[in-house]
Order: structure tokens, then sequence, then C-alpha cells
């Protein structure tokens, strides 16, 4: 950490030089010995800026500090006796992870911030950064996540200026939405910022104007576990975080459709994480009561009560329970059609057998009522023979 | 669609077992490289498989000649198959085990280089929580490698039992349990001092007593510490800085990385001799870990859909006299019986011509055949993808019960026969 009693460059300096690198970046494609060094410069401006932004440097090292409370914070003993929830705290890259960042202590870290952001702003740096991301060493690509979101999380009054900068740029988000085009390994982090930025529901409803939306369903179905995951994570959070924001998207009846067109085919898909993933989320959107629009849209199209169906019979009893969640309302829908009818009264017994034999989780007391109120429903639809 | 790990990998022996799945030595079939595959059969664990999602994307962001490195993840079925760096060495348990106490050399080593693996995770500010000589494991060359941080990577833990109750209260500091003002990276120090005691005497202070019993007395006990004339003043001034009640007091990785214990280890100290004997001890007893589920079942999983459970289609029950003829998935009109068998008829007359066939033209010829006709007449693109799945399902079987497209064919052209379900087309 020598570096540190150097004299400390000021942001718009450590700006002007990672320009200038990318511009050589950018000039000598396929100059190597030259690349390296202009990569290692990237890196240690880089690494200079993270010092900024995070204030002072690796409290983690210094014996009696103040500010333990800066790293992942467990908070309660139970987070540590079920040691996946107490991840779930942190699920950001690590190192990067939101509340870690430390603020910054001083007015002159402050200013520094404002400047470095402003630089950045105008230069169009976070977007040469992210262009050029897959050029960058694997611990600046980090540090380039932590600049992003560092900038992001600024407010001035009510105004985010980066999600200003974002929205008058939109060319860095459609880089963004492009996360699952790339190796896994930048994928995860592009993807990263890209749902840091859509926690803003203006970022979101832009995202969800896009045509690039569409592609998350195709991405959910990339053979790589890595991107293909990662994408449906992305499409939950655009579908299922700014309620009002969906409501109005689901309100377009092209939307809608589409919508079900493509959830369907996830939901089809042969990959039993895709499946579980996929219903999960269509259950969470048509459980929502501000999405009304897409329950009765979906629960009046027979073939989608078929393909629910089907889910609800799979071996699988996570498929079974989450297609559960999708099936009781077509059930509990007061206004069956005649198809729906016509195909809930030819499994009548089927049904019946298939809902008194279905445990999941005795202590799910909710389900179990729901469980009960389907079989009642079902049992007093007529029994096949005496339909007409 | 999903890779299937198997054309990537083939699997060995299970090596270990973990709370959340069994650990396989497997070989990559192109490079010849050994991994390590942790199969989590996700049915089983109640996380939310998101929370394991992001797990598994957190720990791909790690990388470190001190750690076990992420390769990889498949799906196959509904287990989940995360590819994982090798250590054929095992853990430091398992030494343990087999050989009782460490020499201090050796044990400087081990922490010297868990403290490197811990310097990088906590300069990435992440706590691994679980640090113990269980989660320390080694390769054949006699490296160390931290190992199980986070959830999808107990890899090595090559312990047949553990305990499932919350992982391990030996190694716990006293901050966790008590956990007045929550708890940060310096629980893994004091897990290393707990770590260096257990390496040097052969068990963590207190471990002849309940673990639930210890939960309560850690934080009321005073530290432990390592007494006696068999031990340096160096390994013991080592553990009592690690093992200070108060987490301020504790030095960082950077710090006890310049400690004369681990910095004055001797050239000539290896870990190999000690993986060697520990290997023919445990050939001498014949050890190898059960696995949960057994190899060739999760060779041959397959996905759980029973389409046929439902009376969704027609196919099944064309010809029969229902009281109402129900929607066709395929044609999304009502059942029209006698213009389905129309087309299929041609196909069904294959068998009964005796057709030199072998088992598997009758899959190509008969079965491919007939489901890519159903196919062509499929409505929606889901159906499609469904009689798609369908025929990749019986290719699959052909593959693994040669002979069954031929049996099926049989069977069908016999019950149609018999069973005069076609009467108008059998007559012609």
């Amino acid at each position: 950490m020598a570096f540190l009693f150097k004299r400390n460059p000021k942001a718009q300096e450590l700006v002007r030089n990672l320009n200038d690198s990318l511009t050589k970046l950018e000039s000598y494609p396929t100059d190597n010995s030259n690349r390296k060094k202009v990569v290692a410069d990237i890196s240690k401006n880089l690494s200079q800026i993270k010092i900024i932004l995070q204030g002072k440097i690796d409290n983690y090292e210094e014996l009696d500090d103040e500010n333990d409370d800066r790293l992942d914070m467990a908070d309660s003993p139970s987070d540590y006796t079920d040691r996946v929830g107490s991840n779930t705290a942190d699920l950001s890259i690590p190192g990067l992870a939101g509340s870690n960042v430390g603020s910054p202590e001083t007015d002159s870290t402050i200013d520094q911030i404002s400047q470095l952001a402003n630089e950045c702003y105008i230069t169009d740096l976070l977007y040469r950064l992210l262009l050029n991301i897959e050029t960058l060493e694997f611990n600046s690509r980090k540090d380039v996540y932590i600049l992003c979101t560092s900038l992001l999380r600024r407010e001035i009054g009510n105004r985010s200026p980066t999600i200003d900068y974002l929205l008058t740029h939109d060319y860095v988000i459609q880089l963004l939405m492009k996360a699952p085009e790339y190796h896994s390994n930048i994928n995860i982090l592009l993807s990263n910022i890209l749902r840091e930025c859509i926690k803003f529901e203006k970022v979101c409803r832009y995202c969800l104007n896009s045509e690039l939306f569409w592609q998350y369903f195709k991405y959910s179905q990339q053979s790589s576990f890595e991107n293909s995951t990662d994408a449906l994570i992305t499409l939950n959070d655009l579908l299922a975080n700014h309620h009002g924001l969906v409501q109005e998207f689901f309100s377009k009846q092209s939307n809608l459709d589409r919508f079900i067109e493509n959830i369907n085919k996830l939901i089809t898909c042969n990959n039993y994480v895709t499946k579980r993933q996929s219903i999960k989320l269509l259950s969470k959107l048509i459980l929502q009561r501000s999405n009304y629009n897409l329950m009765t849209d979906y629960v009046n199209n027979s073939s989608n009560l078929k393909l629910i169906m089907i889910n609800l019979s799979d071996k699988s009893k996570n498929l079974q329970y989450e297609s559960f969640q999708v099936f009781k309302v077509f059930v509990a829908n007061p206004k069956k059609n005649r198809q729906i009818l016509d195909i809930l009264i030819k499994n009548r017994e089927k049904l019946l057998f298939f809902l008194k034999e279905f445990n999941y989780n005795d202590k799910d007391t909710v389900f179990n009522e729901e469980k009960e109120f389907l079989i009642q429903q079902i049992e007093e639809l007529p029994s096949k023979n005496n339909s007409t | 669609m999903a890779d299937d790990p198997l054309t990537y990998y083939e699997l060995q022996s299970c090596v270990g077992k973990g709370n959340f799945g069994d650990v396989y030595k497997s070989i990559n079939k192109v490079t010849h490289e050994v991994f390590a595959i942790k199969i989590i059969n996700m049915e089983e664990t109640e996380e939310d498989i998101n929370i394991l999602i992001q797990e598994i994307n957190l720990l791909s962001q790690l990388r470190s000649p001190y750690f076990t490195n992420y390769v990889k993840t498949f799906v196959r079925g509904t287990t989940m198959w995360i590819v994982m760096e090798y250590c054929g060495g095992g853990s430091c348990s398992e030494l343990l085990k087999y050989l009782g106490k460490l020499n201090e050399q050796c044990v400087a080593l081990i922490i010297r280089d868990t403290l490197k693996g811990l310097e990088y995770l906590h300069s990435q500010r992440k706590i691994h929580r679980d640090v113990k000589a269980a989660n320390i494991l080694l390769t054949e060359k006699g490296e160390v490698k931290l190992a199980d941080f986070g959830v999808s990577s107990q890899i090595g833990v090559t312990q047949v039992k553990r305990d499932t109750f919350v992982g391990t209260p030996f190694w716990m500091a006293p901050e966790i349990i008590t956990c007045k003002n929550g708890y940060n990276e310096k629980v893994d120090i004091w897990s290393l001092g707990i770590t260096t005691i257990e390496l040097a005497t052969g068990s963590p202070p207190l471990s002849e007593n309940n673990p639930m019993k210890v939960l309560f007395d850690i934080p009321d006990l005073p530290a432990p510490l390592l007494k006696g004339d068999n031990y340096s003043c160096n390994i013991k001034a080592f553990v009592a800085a690690c093992l200070q009640k108060n987490p301020k007091l504790r030095p960082s990785c950077n710090i006890l990385s310049q400690t004369p214990f681990v910095t004055k280890i001797r050239r000539s100290t290896s870990l190999v001799p000690l993986i060697l004997k520990k290997q023919e001890k445990m050939r001498e007893k014949n050890i190898t870990p059960r696995s949960r589920i057994p190899l060739e079942k999760l060779v041959n999983m397959t996905n759980g859909a029973r389409e046929d459970y439902w009376q969704l289609s027609t196919i099944r029950t064309r010809g029969r006299n229902l009281s109402r003829s129900p929607m066709s998935p395929i044609t999304g009109e009502l059942s029209a019986s006698n213009a389905m068998t129309e087309e299929t008829t041609p196909e069904l007359d294959m068998p009964s011509k005796k057709l030199q066939l072998g088992y598997s033209d009758y899959l190509k010829y008969v079965i491919l055949y007939a489901l890519d006709k159903v196919r062509s007449r499929a409505s929606t693109e889901v159906t499609k993808l469904d009689v798609d799945t369908l025929k990749a399902t019986m290719e699959e079987f052909e593959k693994r019960q040669p002979g069954i497209s031929c049996a099926l064919v049989e069977e069908i052209f016999f019950r149609v026969r018999d069973q005069r379900l076609f009467t108008v087309h059998e007559s012609n």
C-alpha cells in the first residue's frame, strides 16, 4: 500500500488517466505488450478511485478499529445457525456488497466524490469502462462495480444524478441489458450492476419498454447455468419489484399476450431449475393484486391450465408446490369458462385423489387451508357422467 | 437447453458427504484433469433456489490459490452439479483422524496458508464463519486450500458424519454466541486459533463435552490456551493472540502472517509425507464413503414430468366411447379420431409387414417418424416443445434400454389389432 504515502491524486486526474488508458486500449487492439501495461495502469487508477469511494482503506487491517461493523454483519445469532440464511444479507459480489461500502467521512472526500461523479458523467467513463470490461483484470472489474454502485447511490436533494445520466445516455443501460450475452464471469458483474440500476423505477420502466426485455426469456434458456439462472433473477427483479410499473406494463394487451406466451415456454422447458424459477415467478405475479389483468387472462385459457396441471403432477414435490400456487387460482376463479370447467370435471376424481394425497409441509397452514378449499370446490363440481 | 455434465465429466467415486450433498471425484473427459463435483439434490434442500444460485454466483467471483476455486455448475434432473477444484489430499481433519496430532512445523505451514486464504476472503469483505480443520483441504502436492465457504462448497468434507447442528460450536467465537453487537471477520481469527489447537493437539478445546453445553460455556469460560512444554513459545503466542475474547484485540490476518510462528517454518517442511501416510492407513481400513444417491441413479436421472397423469389429451383415449369429446391439445379441435388414425395408419402397417428392422430402426422409422408427424400437426409452440421432449426421451430410453422402441411398437401394434380399437381401418 505504498502509494498511500504519496500525494493522493485528485479525482479528475484519475478519471483523465482512465480515459487516456481506455483510448490507448481502443487504439492498439492487437499490441499485446502495450495493452498489458495499459491494463495495469487502469487497475491502479481504479483501485485509487475505490479508496476515494470507500473512505479509509481496508479497515480490517487496523487493529483497534471502531468501525468494525463495516464488514458483513449478521444481525442475529439465528443468522448464524442458518448458514444459507446468513448469506442472504450479502448476495452481491463479494467485496462489493452495498452495505459494506464505507461512507466518506470528511468534507474533502465528499468533494472528491462529487468531482469524480461529474467527471464520470461528462467523459462517459462508466460506459467506456463497461465496454472494455472483458479486457480489464479480474479484480479491477470488481472496482468498476464499486464505482457504478457508489455513483448510483449518490443523491442530491431528491435527484439521483447517476440515474439522470443513465436515462440520457441509454446506451449504457442497453449495454448492461445485454449482459447475459457475455461469458458468465462478466455477465454476473454486469447483471449485478443492472439489478442495482433497476431498483430505480425510472430505469426499470426504461428496461420494460425496451425490446431487449423480451430477450431475457431467451437468455433464461441459455445452456450456461450461471447465465440462464441469473437472467431469470433479473427477469424477476424487473417484473416483481415495482408494482405500479408492472401494472402499467400489463395494462397493454400486447405485453400481456407476449408475456404469457414467453413464460409458458420457460415453464415447458426441460431444465428443472428454469422450470421451478419460472413457475415461481408466474405465481408471484399472478397473486399480486395489482396484476389483476394478468391473472384473469391467464386463468381463462385452458391450455394454460393444462400446462399447469402437467407440472402439478410432476414427480418433483417442489414443482408440484409451485404449480399449486397457480393452479389454485384456476379453481378459485368464480367465473370459470366452459373449457376450464370441462378439464376440471373430466379430471375431478383424479384431482380429488391427488389433492388429498398432496402433502408439502404440515406446518404450512396457509397451504393446507387452501388445499382444503380446493378439494371442497372440486367436490362441488358435477362428476363427469352427469355433466352435460 | 442445459448442458449435460456427463458429456464433459466422468464421475469416479464419492469422496465426501456434506450437509447439502455428496462430493464426487471426477475426470474431465477432454483434458483428463481431476475435479471435485458436489451434487446437491434441489428437491431435498429447503432453501430457496434463488439463494443457492446467488451463492454460486458469489463463489464464482472468488479466486485465490489458497481457495478451492469454482469452475462451473450444471443442472441434471433435479440435481445441481457444482464443479470445483479437486483436493486429492483430503482434509486436515482426516490427517488428525488417522495420524493423531501433527507436529508444529506442519501446523504452522497449514495455518500460514489458511491465513492467506482468509486474508483474501477478508479483503473481499467476506467472512468464512466456519474455519476448522475439516474445512482446510490439501492437494496431493501438499498445497493448502480453504474450503466450505457458503452453501456451495461443502466440498471435501470427508467426515462421514457431520454435525448438522449449527455447524460447529467448538470453533465458534464467543461474540457469535452472545451476539450483542453483531460480529465481523474477527470471528474467523478466533476459529483459526481454535483450529491451531486442534491441529497441534488432535482436537479442539472442550471437545469432550456436549456441543450444546459448549455453546453456553464458550462466552463464560476464559479463552483457551495452549499449555505444556511440548509446544513452543511461538505457537503459544500465536494461539493467545487469536483467542482473545474481545474481537477488537484480535490481530488481522495481515498482522498474524508476520508472527514468528508462521514466518519461521523450516524450508524442508512438507505435508506430502503426511498425506501419503494417511492414504495408506485409509487403504488399510478400506474406507470409502457411501453416497446418498447411488451413482447409477445419478447417471440415469430424468426429469419428472408425467404428462399422461391427467386426461388432457385425446391421443390416449381416442376411439373409446367417451361421453364427451375432449379437446385435443394437438389440433386445438374437438377430437376427430377418424382423421387422426387415417394419417397414422401407414406407419402402423410397418411392423405387420415384418420388415427387417434393427432395434434402432424401430426408433428411427417408427417412433420418431410418428412423433415428427404429430409435431407437424401441433398448433402451438408449447405442444411442439412437448413433442420434442418426448422424442428426446424416447431416444434416451432406446440408448439405455436398447430394443425398447421395438418392443413398444410391437405391443402397440398387437394392442391395436387385438382390441380392434380402430375397427374401421383394420377392416381395410
